[in-house]
């Protein structure tokens, strides 16, 4: 396991805890597993390990998860399996598992959460925790990141990069500053010289878009972002000004949120890489119709409703669009989500070009709560969907599919063969 | 290459009550199985499957048990590279 310190190195961890345990200072830790899936399946076939592997899916998908030996040729997530292949030949593709990463990020969350219940879900591989009131028993922030190194490794068999600092925004950078198996401490006196010369978008949340926009007006680091004049920031970004300022000065007063925690879900997603590309309406529609159904599942699972509908479509070129739509009402059945996304995909057309992937997501969530239905039709939906739930429940996922559904199925097996 | 198709298996439970598959039979051939490399859980319905990668050093299968029927099955064969 390597071990980095900004600045100063810390002697054991007694002077991190002894400043860290004040009432007033917070100690955030990021964990983020390296190359999660990929990984996992390097655990699951020894002859896979030390050598490059990506993870994909079935027929031609792109790379969800390069190994740190492919990341060596220039393989990156995103990138076509056709392409990765190019960069490295001798590179294993793997087709990816998504139930498998699902148990083992809940089996991860399992050993954080053994620590403290002020652990938030970032993605299926990362995740915050508080550790402010459990350093004292730990002997400082750093035995509490080896410990929760030294488990996920003995009961997983897996790697992971821990950030520590006073907030979210800096323990997630000093995550991402040593891969794999890092531990970086960002302490409040370093801060200044950690962003000094840092360039705007190693923070989460800039990405290539606002790194331009900052670049047009003269602000490429940390710092310079930090200096920069609050109004001006706000004239040019908006409200995003006030935070991109705060960026800059390595402030983030946002809360580690309970594990749990309904807050933590910002959206429900789902999108996929067509078998081949197309623009043919029946086929585009029936992806469009099963993407929604699984997002609305998903939603009534974990007792969410929406109203913002989220639309992405790609074309073969990798040219990507998204558009949304937020909705009067609440909702949470796959039709309705498929109604809003289909008027939504209807506005695109026609299309530029054959489509290559599409993709669903709801936000603007909130718990679903029960409600009296004054209308015969609603009362008929719902109990139509609690039926339609239950049958799954018990039988699983493909046990009951809408019938526009099927035709999905017939091509994918056409192609896939 | 995917399979499923219904295995036999000998088990050893661990002093942790882990089950490790130690052998399984397939097509009258019997595997020994030389590491469990990985295990996970899938909830299906109202059956939950315990899911298996093991591997006898040439291929690396995958195998689940059905905790409610009690059958075991062989998933997928991989070779192992």
């Amino acid at each position: 396991m390597k071990s980095h310190l900004i600045k100063k190195p810390l002697n054991g961890s007694s002077s991190l805890s002894g400043r860290l345990s004040n009432n007033t200072d917070r100690t955030i830790i990021h964990v983020d597993m390296n190359s999660f899936f990929a990984s996992v399946e390097q655990v699951c076939n020894p002859k896979l390990r030390g050598k490059p592997i990506f993870v994909c899916g079935e027929g031609r998908t792109i790379v969800t998860t390069a190994s740190y030996e492919a990341r060596r040729f220039g393989i990156k997530t995103g990138m076509s399996r056709q392409e990765a292949l190019r960069l490295c030949p001798q590179a294993v593709p793997v087709i990816g598992n998504h139930r498998k990463y699902l148990d083992t990020s809940e089996r991860i969350w399992d050993i954080l959460v053994y620590y403290t219940n002020k652990v938030e879900i970032f993605s299926i591989d990362e995740a915050f925790m508080d550790i402010t009131n459990i350093i004292e028993s730990f002997s400082g922030g750093t035995a509490v990141a080896r410990d929760i190194k030294e488990k996920i490794k003995e009961e997983l068999g897996l790697t992971c990069s821990i950030g520590i600092a006073p907030n979210k925004l800096l323990a997630k950078l000093g995550s991402d500053m040593q891969k794999p198996d890092g531990l970086v401490v960002i302490r409040k006196e370093d801060i200044a010289d950690v962003l000094k010369d840092l360039p705007v978008d190693k923070f989460c949340g800039i990405g290539e878009k606002t790194k331009k926009k900052l670049e047009s007006i003269g602000i490429k680091t940390a710092k310079e972002l930090g200096d920069a004049d609050e109004g001006f920031l706000r004239n040019y970004f908006g409200i995003i000004g006030h935070f991109l300022k705060n960026m800059g000065r390595g402030i983030d007063n946002s809360e580690v949120k309970c594990f749990n925690s309904i807050e933590t879900v910002k959206s429900v997603g789902h999108s996929y890489t067509l078998p081949k590309n197309t623009t043919d309406d029946n086929i585009l529609n029936s992806y469009l119709l099963w993407l929604s159904d699984k997002v609305g599942r998903r939603m009534r699972q974990a007792g969410l409703t929406g109203r913002v509908v989220y639309f992405v479509l790609r074309y073969g070129d990798f040219k990507t669009l998204s558009k949304q739509m937020t909705l009067k009402h609440y909702i949470d059945g796959g039709h309705d989500i498929y109604k809003a996304a289909l008027r939504i995909m209807n506005g695109v057309k026609p299309f530029a070009k054959p489509v290559r992937l599409l993709g669903v997501s709801i936000s603007g969530l909130m718990p679903k709560k029960e409600q009296l239905c004054l209308f015969t039709e609603d009362k008929k939906k719902l109990r139509f969907q609690k039926v339609v739930d239950e049958i799954k429940d018990t039988y699983g996922e493909d046990s009951l599919i809408f019938s526009g559904v099927q035709l999905r199925r017939s091509l994918k097996k056409s192609v896939i063969g | 290459m995917n399979i499923s198709e219904d295995i036999k298996v000998g088990v050893v439970f661990t002093e942790k009550n882990q089950p490790r598959p130690r052998w399984f039979i397939w097509q009258r051939r019997k595997y020994e199985i030389k590491e469990v490399t990985y295990t996970w859980r899938v909830r299906e319905g109202n059956s939950l499957y315990l899911y298996f990668n093991v591997t006898d050093e040439n291929n690396v299968y995958e195998i689940s048990f059905n905790q409610k029927t009690l059958k075991w099955k062989l998933v997928s064969v991989r070779e192992a590279v």
